[in-house]
């Protein structure tokens, strides 16, 4: 799931939810951020942002 | 510093398309012969009348040799040109900017996408290397996102909303349809469009462009010079280009049912054309439906209607063939079909066809013989950071 993610205090960053099912999804759920792997090539693991729905 | 435009200084005088198809049995070379050879008909002269040529391809070929080569042309110029989907538009806005120069007495604009047999179904830009945090979305979802937000912000139900993108799609099917150059001939109704399981968001494939292989090809000369060429040439009447900072990605107030950098190249576009009520005075209009929403929001973004009232409009059927200002009447992107380079050129083909009364009659607009004036939007990029081109053309 893709997702246009407003931070409080101002910013804003389309990013990829993760842990997330998305039928639970809608404009307006608060989410969080959270740092994880997104690709693997060669061995080599590359990390990135993702959002979550806060917990 | 202003945007003076080139109006009524640069005509076309020749064109040429081919039919827009998955073409097993054509490579790039022959789909380049294929509209150039119809365009130096058109126009009654030979490629070495032509002067400079521009190529427009997204990404099936690099450099000028990509025409030079089929075409043997012998110490011409030919820039190749790449913008986004809008490459095909923006061939033609420098081969019109040359000839308005005085540099060049005759030139090309070609456009031309061979995507088919490339190993990858549909379209893959040319990898670029970045540090692997760019994101990974499809064009249809990012397009995607138009729909909840239009249907969050004006308060229309979201199973209404799909109604009214379906009836979107089934007008351009309809009108492709009747036109034998396009990729998909078969009408296809609204109940059927909504049965349609979704692939991205709340989009389905029958939301989607088609991904077709094509070219299209345009003559300009000096409009001083065009009547010896054609009794019939097209006129240049606007060309405008707006190239977005992406900021729509990071700034908040950005809400996705709007394209800025749309509103901002129809202005400057109708301002160089003296067009006051783009509604009242176009006789049709071809936009870039690359999805069914993208059509939606154009048609407030072209200041066919107001903010908020597209969809009723679309369902009232203002924008059908028959409607008072019809729009995609060659079946868009949707029907069509879109080989990205040759797209921007392949709707001014329709404006060439219309507007001269060339065009079937089946698939004839409403307003041929009451208004002049047609209108092409070409763009490329996403909802918060895209490229818009808008054309002006009257017979």
């Amino acid at each position: 799931v893709f997702a246009v993610v407003d931070f409080d205090g101002g910013g804003r960053l389309p990013i990829e939810l993760t842990d997330v099912d998305p039928a639970d999804v809608a404009i307006g759920s608060r989410v969080e951020m959270t740092f994880r792997r997104m690709f693997t090539a060669d061995g080599i693991h590359n990390y990135f942002w993702k959002a979550r729905p806060q917990r | 510093m202003s945007s003076h435009g080139i109006k009524d200084r640069v005509a076309i005088v020749g064109m040429g398309c081919t039919k827009f198809a998955e073409h097993w049995d054509k490579g790039l070379d022959d789909l380049l012969l294929d509209a150039t050879g119809a365009a130096f008909t058109s126009a009654g002269v030979t490629k070495d009348d032509v002067d400079a040529y521009w190529l427009g391809t997204a990404q099936s070929a690099m450099s000028g040799i990509t025409l030079a080569r089929p075409l043997e042309l012998v110490g011409k110029p030919v820039t190749r040109v790449e913008n986004y989907c809008a490459t095909g538009s923006e061939a033609l806005r420098q081969a019109a900017y040359a000839v308005a120069s005085g540099a060049y007495d005759v030139a090309m604009a070609v456009g031309v996408e061979k995507v088919k047999d490339s190993g990858y179904q549909g379209l893959n830009a040319f990898p670029i290397p970045n540090d692997g945090t760019s994101r990974t979305l499809t064009a249809a979802a990012m397009f995607s996102m138009v729909a909840p937000a239009y249907a969050n912000k004006y308060g229309v139900p979201m199973d209404e909303l799909k109604g009214v993108l379906a009836r979107i799609a089934s007008k351009n099917h309809f009108n492709g349809a009747r036109n034998p150059r396009a990729q998909f001939r078969r009408e296809m109704s609204v109940e059927q469009l909504c049965a349609m399981p979704p692939v991205a968001g709340d989009l389905s494939v029958f939301d989607c462009a088609g991904v077709a292989d094509g070219s299209a090809a345009a003559i300009v000369v000096r409009a001083e010079d065009a009547l010896r060429y054609t009794d019939t040439p097209l006129y240049i009447k606007a060309l405008s280009f707006v190239a977005g900072n992406g900021g729509g990605l990071t700034d908040p107030t950005y809400d996705y049912t709007t394209f800025p950098e749309v509103v901002q190249s129809a202005a400057d576009a109708y301002a160089q054309a003296g067009i006051t009520d783009p509604r009242s005075q176009l006789a049709m209009a071809e936009v870039h439906d690359c999805f069914t929403p993208t059509e939606l929001v154009l048609m407030e973004d072209l200041g066919f209607c107001e903010p908020g009232t597209a969809w009723k409009e679309v369902l009232a059927g203002a924008f059908d063939l028959s409607g008072d200002l019809p729009v995609n009447p060659d079946g868009g992107l949707k029907s069509f079909g879109h080989p990205v380079g040759a797209s921007g050129l392949r709707m001014i083909f329709e404006a060439w066809l219309q507007l001269r009364g060339e065009a079937p009659e089946d698939r004839r607009i409403s307003t041929f013989g009451q208004r002049e004036l047609a209108l092409t939007h070409n763009l490329g990029g996403y909802p918060g950071e895209m490229v818009s081109f808008v054309g002006i053309f009257g017979a």
